[in-house]
């Protein structure tokens, strides 16, 4: 076996397969998308070449897609402070107590394992006004009723209140992943930092950041290009109304495509969400870097 | 030892590239088989049809279809009819023209007469169904304004309806009593009983917002009782501005209702049955549905305060109406239309017999059947659906159309969007008109020529 594991041809080999699949099953309909891009198409007349013309729309005149890329951007940035910073917070107060440690962890990773549909319900109630629902009868209760609103309706609102979900259901799982960052500093260090007289505070700072940087950074990669393709929770409680206020790039691309039949529009946008990702990778591990040195 | 181990990696990558060649063949295979239905040696061909369903499988037209379709199988054994479907509608029509756009365009299909099933017809993929009922001498055996509603503009039938109904308010007529209100005639009593509903701390409409069509219905209200359904015909190919006088009327009408806060709290979230439940719990003065949910309106299903509660209104009258009081929507549902490609004799022998079967069937089941075909007071049924049947016959000939069956699908996707953020008040009625003129002058060049 361990030789075989040495021989890197038989590596190339066994690596095949996977390569194969991600090929056909991503790079293909990125391609696909990329050609029907530069077409006229509804999916039942002939496909008409229109050259740049989709993506000139896209850039030049439509409201409504600047509209959803702001959105989203806002979107993101919701959904990456509530999963990546709740998440550490609460993955350092796991590291600081030790009775009920696991029954913790299950409680706060169960969300991650819920469907989309049954958290999108599950919102639409807490959320609700008439009849009135979880959140706006505990506002009311604590003699907040002027706060109370039809949450998914509001113009102001309806945005944050679709991103809250989306956020808080994989706080867990960016809770587990950091957490496992945390534990494997060894004690020693941490130790010796102590003895120096460091406080909790210097010590998380200038000891436990530094050390599980690679793994925050990957969480911040997870959480953006999560969220950048961010669709089902929004779409089912709202599905981009009242008017544009939810409306993301990829609801916007998917009925664009699939209701209003212009699969070549569409598939432009498609290819800038592509791009739209590549770029915020690129930008995250520019920024991790630049702090480092 | 070493060749060894290379020869073993070999053949090991070679089986798990086997499987996968093998796995991606073997999907293959099985869908030849299903399509074809004639590669197993079965003891009868069987062929399976599929029927995809936009009203859910348990609906009462499905149900009934498929009763009729088991029943024929008995005595044609190689007809199978299979039902798949979603009574959701918006992602109804984004699977079926997903199919259709990849090839597989289902055997049965159910489609409304719109901008896309004309592209459809155009295409010569449908069958044409007025022929095909005249041939089986079954075009008398319907409602009139149930056929005229399958029908394109230019009078060309390609669906056939397995549904009817009218569309009334209902209201609780214990609100009403209470302070004192009567059934609105005109929409500007209408208007009234709304804000006397609102004052008396009642909310007075509940309305589906979620899935748009219920507010888009609100919209059309006084230009089809100003203009009949020229308004609509018009303006969807931009003959007609929305700027118009009804357009106007219809846009200012959607928006006092919206803004005066006359439609429940949150209502673009609210969905159909949530909505349906807040008048059914007392909890709305009115509500505007079709005639099929008269069986959920009868008191075996009705909690103790709502029973005998729950009456209907027409749709209001005003100055100057083209259209007659008892001209209102009225409509014969989602029409079912058929693959040209897999319409083969067994399939026609099949329809025959379902419109044989049908009336009955269907009618029994508490609805309301698009065939001239009623039941009498013996039958037991409740006083409710009585009461809707002696409507239906009072009806009259002139209906109005449902716009999302008209528009082009792209502004009928930014339609029904705009149309929520205008009755919560985001854009001002001339803000709105101004951008669903773009938006028809954008699209509308597409489907219509």
């Amino acid at each position: 076996m361990d030789r075989v594991l040495r021989n890197r041809k038989a590596a190339l080999v066994f690596l095949l397969p996977a390569l194969l699949v991600y090929l056909l099953t991503v790079l293909a309909p990125i391609l696909w998308s990329m050609y029907f891009s530069f077409f006229s198409w509804d999916g039942v007349s002939d496909m008409v070449y229109i050259g740049f013309d989709n993506y000139a729309k896209m850039f030049g005149g439509d409201k409504t897609f600047w509209k959803a890329f702001s959105n989203n951007l806002i979107f993101v940035f919701v959904i990456v402070a509530m999963q990546v910073l709740l998440g550490l917070l609460v993955a350092i107060l796991l590291t600081s107590i030790t009775k009920g440690r696991e029954l913790f962890k299950t409680l706060y990773f169960a969300p991650a394992i819920i469907t989309s549909v049954a958290i999108a319900q599950l919102f639409q109630n807490v959320y609700s006004f008439e009849p009135v629902g979880m959140l706006n009868y505990c506002l009311q209760q604590i003699g907040l009723g002027d706060w109370s609103r039809p949450w998914l309706s509001d113009m102001k609102w309806a945005l944050t209140a679709v991103s809250v979900p989306e956020g808080w259901r994989f706080i867990g799982l960016y809770m587990i992943i950091l957490y496992s960052a945390l534990i494997a500093i060894p004690s020693d260090v941490e130790e010796a930092a102590r003895i120096d007289g460091a406080s909790s505070w210097d010590l998380f700072r200038s000891i436990k950041m530094p050390l599980i940087k690679p793994v925050l950074m990957v969480s911040i990669i997870m959480a953006t290009t999560g969220a950048l393709k961010g669709f089902d929770i929004p779409y089912l409680m709202t599905n981009g109304g009242p008017g544009r206020v939810t409306e993301l790039l990829p609801t916007y691309m998917y009925k664009t495509a699939f209701s209003s039949l212009d699969f070549g529009y569409g598939s432009a946008m498609a290819v800038f969400i592509v791009i739209e990702s590549l770029i915020a990778v690129a930008f995250i591990r520019r920024m991790m870097d630049s702090k480092e040195t | 030892m070493k060749r060894c181990v290379k020869r073993l990696t070999v053949a090991l990558s070679l089986v798990v590239l086997m499987a996968l060649v093998s796995a991606c063949g073997g999907g293959n295979n099985n869908n030849d088989a299903a399509e074809n239905g004639s590669a197993t040696p079965a003891k009868t061909d069987k062929k399976t049809y599929k029927w995809f369903v936009a009203r859910g499988v348990e609906s009462p037209p499905a149900v009934t279809v498929k009763e009729i379709a088991d029943e024929f199988s008995k005595t044609h054994p190689e007809f199978e009819l299979v039902l798949e479907g979603t009574g959701d509608r918006p992602s109804y029509l984004q699977k079926l023209r997903t199919l259709i756009a990849s090839n597989e365009m289902p055997a049965m299909f159910d489609t409304d007469p719109d901008a896309y099933a004309s592209k459809l017809v155009q295409q010569g993929k449908l069958v044409d169904m007025k022929k095909l009922l005249q041939e089986l001498g079954k075009y008398e055996d319907f409602r009139p304004v149930a056929l005229q509603y399958q029908q394109f503009a230019d009078g060309t039938m390609y669906t056939f309806p397995i549904e009817y109904g009218i569309e009334v308010f209902w209201y609780n007529i214990q609100m009403f009593k209470d302070l004192g209100l009567e059934p609105p005639k005109t929409f500007d009593e209408f208007i009234k009983v709304a804000e006397t509903l609102k004052q008396g701390g009642i909310t007075p409409i509940a309305v589906d917002g979620k899935d748009k069509w219920p507010v888009l219905r609100y919209l059309a209200y006084k230009p089809f009782r100003m203009t009949g359904n020229d308004f609509i015909e018009n303006v969807k190919q931009g003959k007609a501005s929305f700027k118009d006088p009804a357009g106007m009327a219809g846009i200012n009408f959607v928006h006092e209702l919206g803004t005066k806060g006359y439609f429940q709290q949150g209502f673009t979230a609210t969905d159909y049955t949530a909505a349906r439940d807040l008048f059914l719990a007392g909890k709305a003065g009115i509500y505007y549905m079709g005639s099929w949910e008269t069986m959920n309106f009868a008191n075996d299903k009705l909690s103790a305060e709502m029973k005998d509660n729950i009456g209907f209104f027409r749709l209001p009258m005003m100055e100057g109406a083209k259209t007659a009081e008892n001209d209102y929507f009225i409509n014969s549902g989602i029409g079912v239309a058929f693959n040209q490609e897999t319409f083969d004799d067994t399939m026609k022998e099949f329809v025959k017999f379902l419109l044989e079967k049908y009336p009955e069937a269907y009618t029994k089941k508490g609805q309301f059947s698009p065939f001239k075909y009623s039941l009498d007071q013996a039958e037991g049924m409740p006083e409710i659906f009585y009461n809707i049947q002696d409507e239906i016959a009072k009806s009259g000939s002139v209906f109005a159309v449902p716009w999302d069956t008209r528009l082009d699908p792209a502004t009928n996707e930014l339609l029904g969007n705009e149309l929520n953020a205008l009755s919560l008040g985001a854009h001002t009625p001339d803000e709105f008109a101004e951008l669903m003129d773009q938006a028809i002058k954008e699209n509308a060049p597409k489907y219509f020529k």
